[in-house]
């Protein structure tokens, strides 16, 4: 029996990642040096925030535009509702729509690495073109957006648990990160996600409602398994869980997580380029013979996205047994992949 | 020079080793390639990799063979090898077949003459988003692992339902003198969910009369129409024969029907209005049969034993099957026994 093989998480090898400045400043890394994530490669002064007033917006009276204000401190009005400093900037009034906006006061912004690599080419005063090597996870389904950033992992949180985790983590701590929410996300955790802006939310499974609700807000999105409640494949999480608070990037489009790689992890593929390691490469094909002791990965119910052993085969269907089941359950073919 | 015929589909890949024109064999894999795989290959490298294991399987060089596509097919596929063409798609395959009436049934969609069917599988609710959750989850799953098999009599049903319900204004019309043969994965093996297949046939079909109803799980109806297309000659054998399942007698209000076999007893069937009947014909039996229907006036006809015999339908609204459940379940227990004793 010849089975397609699956795989979740593959080496992408070397690839180049842009780290671009804000607004223009000074580059202060060279061609060829080697970095680290918390290197730094530029250095730039801009307003990070701007909040934008409505029309209706009234100035508070002994306030002019262009003034300054500290954080906290009363702008002027909505209406009866009072808009205070959201933080420390100035009021300015844009000539060409007549609306105020307050600008966060400029501040100094450091662009970092976010990985390791090497400084491949250079944009003065611009943006920095690294050389690094990244694994990709594999998306079942994304939207189609791109997003990179810091990455959350919150562990695997039942529903009950879902809304005491949320509210347990500041939203500072989360705004403009990826963030991992666990097995399955609901559309009320993303509707939640869009308020804390959150930078992108990735999961083990969805409903088709949340993913159309993501999809039409624009929101980087991703689930690993499917949709319905099937959970994250245990390795996928288990590398997830190794790479929390790791700089990464959400490629919607092409469906997948690049996780950039430490150094050490290139000693590990000089290792892959010995006559062993290439001969077992490329004896690892798309499709398969199925033989007993291979994992298998499942799309039938109720073991949908559940990772277990075969046990034995039959003409048309295996056995497999899962971590959580006694006895060997059948799968009918084709439910499975061989997993990798 | 041997030549490798191979019907991409919506869930499977079926082939046809050619050798000579009485030596051929038939393969089924059943799994396309969709994103999900692409980690592990490209398109074209995973269907190089299937073609070369079949060659290799049958102790053929795949740089000895030639290949002939059809069906989900790409014009980067022709990559795959020097000796590559690409025959048609669906819909140009199906119209090609002259040997019986095809109908070719997917989970979205169904091919039936030259018409290709599809239906946008959620319903919309005024807020914009989808109004079941189970069967959006259901259609967004077939998407990403277009070979899943259902395993549940309920899930195939609603499936099915909705494949019946693109036919709703549509009169379709078949030559009663050649079978109606059913083409898709779903008709492969005996399975949890098989009853529904017959269902299903009684759900399509409108149009009164005595048919031949066949199933082709291997796609043999396609991947022989392919050979001719190519220029091949093939000899009919046990292998490109496609066992009949039943013979169907549609009709509305009430029917009689002489059975007579090849030993000279009769047995007369008389069935009332608004009833599902089988009536069993031994594999190797023949029998003759005169049906007498106001709808259809007398009919003969010698037929020869299949897996569920004479199946009779005389119940006066034909759709409703599906979404009747008083009607589908007595159905579903018909079709139960007759299976069950086979």
């Amino acid at each position: 029996m010849y089975i397609p093989v699956l795989k979740h998480i593959i080496d992408a090898g070397e690839v180049f990642v842009e780290r671009v400045m804000p607004v223009g400043g000074e580059v202060v890394v060279a061609k060829g040096q080697e970095v680290e994530p918390y290197s730094q490669l530029g250095v730039c002064t801009f307003s990070q925030k701007v909040l934008r007033l409505p029309l209706r917006f009234r100035l508070h009276k002994n306030k002019t535009e262009g003034k300054f204000f500290y954080e906290g401190n009363l702008i002027g009005k909505v209406g009866s509702k009072k808009i205070t400093a959201p933080f420390n900037g100035h009021l300015i009034k844009k000539t060409d729509t007549n609306v105020y906006e307050f600008v966060q006061m400029e501040s100094r912004y450091v662009l970092l690495s976010g990985v390791w690599g090497t400084v491949h080419d250079v944009v003065k005063s611009n943006s920095v073109l690294l050389k690094t090597k990244a694994k990709d996870l594999l998306f079942a389904a994304s939207t189609d957006t791109s997003f990179a950033g810091e990455i959350i992992v919150f562990p695997n949180p039942s529903a009950v648990l879902e809304k005491h985790y949320l509210g347990k983590f500041a939203p500072s701590s989360t705004e403009g990160k990826i963030v991992y929410v666990g097995n399955h996300v609901s559309v009320s955790l993303i509707k939640e996600a869009e308020k804390l802006g959150w930078g992108a939310v990735i999961a083990g499974s969805c409903d088709k409602e949340a993913f159309s609700y993501a999809k039409s807000k624009g929101i980087s999105f991703g689930v690993f398994t499917g949709f319905g409640k099937p959970s994250t494949p245990q390795a996928v999480f288990e590398f997830l869980n190794g790479v929390s608070n790791r700089y990464v990037f959400f490629e919607g489009s092409a469906g997948i997580l690049r996780v950039p790689m430490p150094k050490d992890d290139n000693v590990a593929s000089a290792l892959d380029k010995t006559p062993k390691a290439k001969k077992s490469i490329k004896s690892s094909t798309s499709i398969r013979l199925l033989k007993k002791g291979l994992n298998v990965f499942c799309v039938q119910k109720p073991y949908f996205g559940q990772v277990g052993v075969v046990d034995s085969i039959k003409d048309y269907s295996i056995f497999v047994k899962f971590p959580n089941n006694v006895s060997a359950v059948e799968i009918k073919l084709p439910n499975f992949f061989i997993i990798e | 020079m041997p030549a490798l015929f191979a019907y991409i589909g919506s869930k499977s890949v079926n082939m046809l080793l050619y050798k000579t024109s009485e030596d051929y064999s038939f393969h089924k894999f059943p799994y396309v390639h969709t994103e999900i795989l692409k980690a592990s290959s490209s398109k074209t490298d995973f269907y190089k990799c299937l073609f070369e294991l079949i060659c290799k399987d049958n102790e053929l060089k795949p740089s000895e063979v030639s290949f002939y596509l059809a069906g989900h097919v790409s014009e980067d596929l022709t990559s795959i090898s020097k000796e590559i063409k690409i025959l048609g798609d669906e819909v140009s395959i199906l119209s090609s077949v002259k040997t019986c009436n095809p109908i070719l049934i997917g989970d979205t969609h169904l091919v039936i003459n030259d018409t290709f069917l599809s239906f946008l599988p959620y319903t919309i609710d005024k807020s914009g988003f989808t109004a079941d959750t189970e069967q959006s989850n259901l259609y967004a799953n077939l998407t990403i692992y277009p070979q899943m098999r259902l395993t549940d009599v309920a899930t195939q049903t609603f499936v099915d339902r909705n494949l019946v319900t693109m036919l709703n204004n549509l009169s379709l019309v078949f030559d009663k003198q050649l079978p109606l043969t059913f083409i898709g994965d779903r008709f492969i093996g005996i399975s949890d969910t098989y009853e529904s297949n017959y269902l299903l046939v009684l759900a399509l079909i409108k149009d009164l009369g005595v048919y031949d109803i066949q199933f082709d799980a291997y796609f043999k109806t396609l991947l022989t129409t392919m050979v001719k297309m190519a220029g091949f000659s093939i000899v009919s054998s046990e292998q490109t024969d496609i066992k009949k399942s039943f013979t169907f007698v549609n009709v509305t209000g009430s029917v009689e029907c002489l059975i007579t076999s090849n030993v000279g007893t009769n047995q007369l069937i008389e069935l009332q209005a608004e009833q599902i009947f089988t009536v069993p014909v031994q594999l190797n039996d023949t029998v003759h049969i005169v049906v007498k229907n106001h709808d259809i006036g007398v009919v003969e006809k010698e037929l020869n034993g299949s897996d569920l015999g004479i199946v009779f339908d005389t119940r006066t609204t034909k759709q409703v099957l599906l979404s009747d459940t008083r009607r589908f379940n007595e159905g579903l227990k018909v079709f139960s026994r007759a299976l069950a004793s086979m």
